[in-house]
């Protein structure tokens, strides 16, 4: 639909540039909202996520009656928040007497529902209940480890759903340089059993080790719950498919001040900054600057504090 | 015992996936028999991983770093894991009208350059602007009119 939609004003133009599809991609945007009903628990585990995703994430507050993801009807919605706010993950919240602090997480592929994994979420313990050391405190928007623990995850379809799911929505960006003073954070997954899944978030703190690599240790913050994997909805093949596709070709980068001559070959020009001649540093120290001269100064004050100046005497 | 101690050892190799810091252990199993408290689980799983996550850094921490004002950064490799787009690659953009016409007639788009030859004084003048080239106002002697002058 936006496609179709041509922009008026150049601002316009630059906002649907960046939601146009690209060769490579940049972060997924995540949509957090919930359904007519939640309880508590789930109201601040929605919110914990939020805060975890700060940056890349959007929030509805309002009660949305109409979405039921796994209904075929009931996706209309969810595909026009998508639309509307860019994003391609969203994370669904809801509550009700057969399915208790429900949560559905889901892909979208050009704005249609990709897949669908329904967890139910147990023991779920908030930020506020650790106590740490505050200065751990993971930085928000650093790049996190995720660690997948146990047996089911290669085994279990569904296990293995869960954790590529939970791998688009915990990564952050795909990024090429990673500054190795800023990793902090660490997600662990464990796979209790078939249908369980222990998932924690912890601050790293790198300790001092022989070696280069620093010993890593985990100090349980963020928030702590158990998923209990209910129902999930795989993507159809072809859907499959086509989103897996990659092209071979790189994005063509522009390459500056290079230009190429029949006599001289290839040139390019060295732009130097202006030299500030009046505010550089002299090589020699000013003569009143100079210690010696300090110091007898100060010597001399000493000696002659107490004689008061001379006055001329009448002859 | 030794035996058991070597096999313990050789199940520390993990998945490590570089470009997505992600490390998976594919063999550990919680030991149902015993049932485990929910500490002591929390703390298998904590105390596992770390060991994940040192994996994971020690392949870090060794990739050739260059020093930043920040801090050292690294290169990461690729992620292996591949995850689906979230929209369709670009399609290449419908050439337009003019593009088309352009193509249909043999249209080719010559560049001019800004300096061109002047026969006339042969030097190299510009295109365009005071004193260009091959400019035919610019003559030495202009004859008058009649109605020139008085």
């Amino acid at each position: 639909m936006l496609e179709i939609k041509t922009a008026k004003t150049r601002k316009g133009k630059r906002e649907l540039e960046k939601r146009a599809p690209k060769l490579v991609e940049s972060g997924k945007k995540t949509l957090i909202l919930h359904g007519t009903k939640t309880s508590g628990v789930l109201n601040a585990v929605l919110a914990q996520i939020y805060h975890l995703k700060k940056h890349d994430a959007v929030k509805y507050s309002r009660k949305n009656e109409n979405i039921k993801p796994f209904e075929a009807g009931g996706e209309t919605s969810l595909e026009f928040f998508s639309l509307k706010t860019d994003c391609s993950i969203f994370v669904y919240g809801s509550h009700s007497k057969k399915r208790p602090d429900n949560l559905v997480i889901g892909r979208t592929y050009d704005h249609h529902i990709y897949d669908l994994v329904e967890v139910g979420v147990e023991n779920f313990k908030p930020m506020e209940s650790f106590s740490y050391d505050k200065k751990l405190a993971p930085k928000e928007g650093s790049k996190p480890f995720i660690v997948f623990i146990g047996e089911g995850f290669e085994s279990v379809d569904e296990l293995k759903h869960l954790k590529e799911v939970l791998l688009d929505l915990l990564r952050g960006e795909v990024v090429e340089n990673l500054n190795l003073a800023g990793v902090d954070r660490a997600y662990v997954c464990a796979a209790l059993s078939p249908n369980r899944v222990l998932f924690t978030h912890c601050a790293l703190r790198l300790k001092k080790s022989g070696t280069v690599v620093p010993r890593m240790e985990l100090v349980e913050v963020g928030p702590s719950m158990d998923f209990v994997i209910r129902r999930h909805r795989p993507p159809n093949e072809s859907l499959r498919k086509e989103s897996m596709k990659t092209s071979r070709e790189k994005p063509k980068k522009k390459e500056k001040n290079v230009k190429r001559d029949e006599l001289k070959g290839k040139i390019g020009s060295i732009y130097i900054p202006d030299q500030k001649v009046g505010e550089t540093a002299l090589p020699y120290k000013a003569k009143g600057v100079k210690r010696e001269r300090r110091e007898a100064k100060r010597k001399n004050d000493k000696d002659g504090e107490n004689a008061p100046k001379r006055q001329k005497e009448d002859s | 015992m030794t035996e058991m101690e070597i096999e313990g050892e050789k199940q520390q190799k993990f998945d490590v996936d570089l470009g997505n810091l992600m490390a998976l252990d594919s063999n550990h199993t919680f030991p149902s028999q015993p049932p485990l408290s929910r500490e002591e689980i929390v703390k298998q799983c904590l105390l596992k991983g770390t060991h994940l996550v040192q994996a994971i850094a020690d392949a870090l921490f060794t990739l050739p770093s260059t020093e930043d004002v920040d801090g050292p950064l690294v290169n990461l490799p690729a992620p292996l894991t591949k995850l689906p787009r979230e929209k369709h690659l670009p399609k290449p953009k419908p050439p337009t009208k003019w593009e088309v016409f352009a193509k249909k007639k043999g249209i080719q788009n010559r560049k001019k350059d800004k300096i061109v030859y002047d026969e006339q004084s042969g030097t190299w003048k510009r295109r365009y602007g005071y004193d260009r080239a091959n400019d035919e106002d610019a003559v030495p002697i202009i004859e008058a009119k009649e109605t020139d002058g008085k």
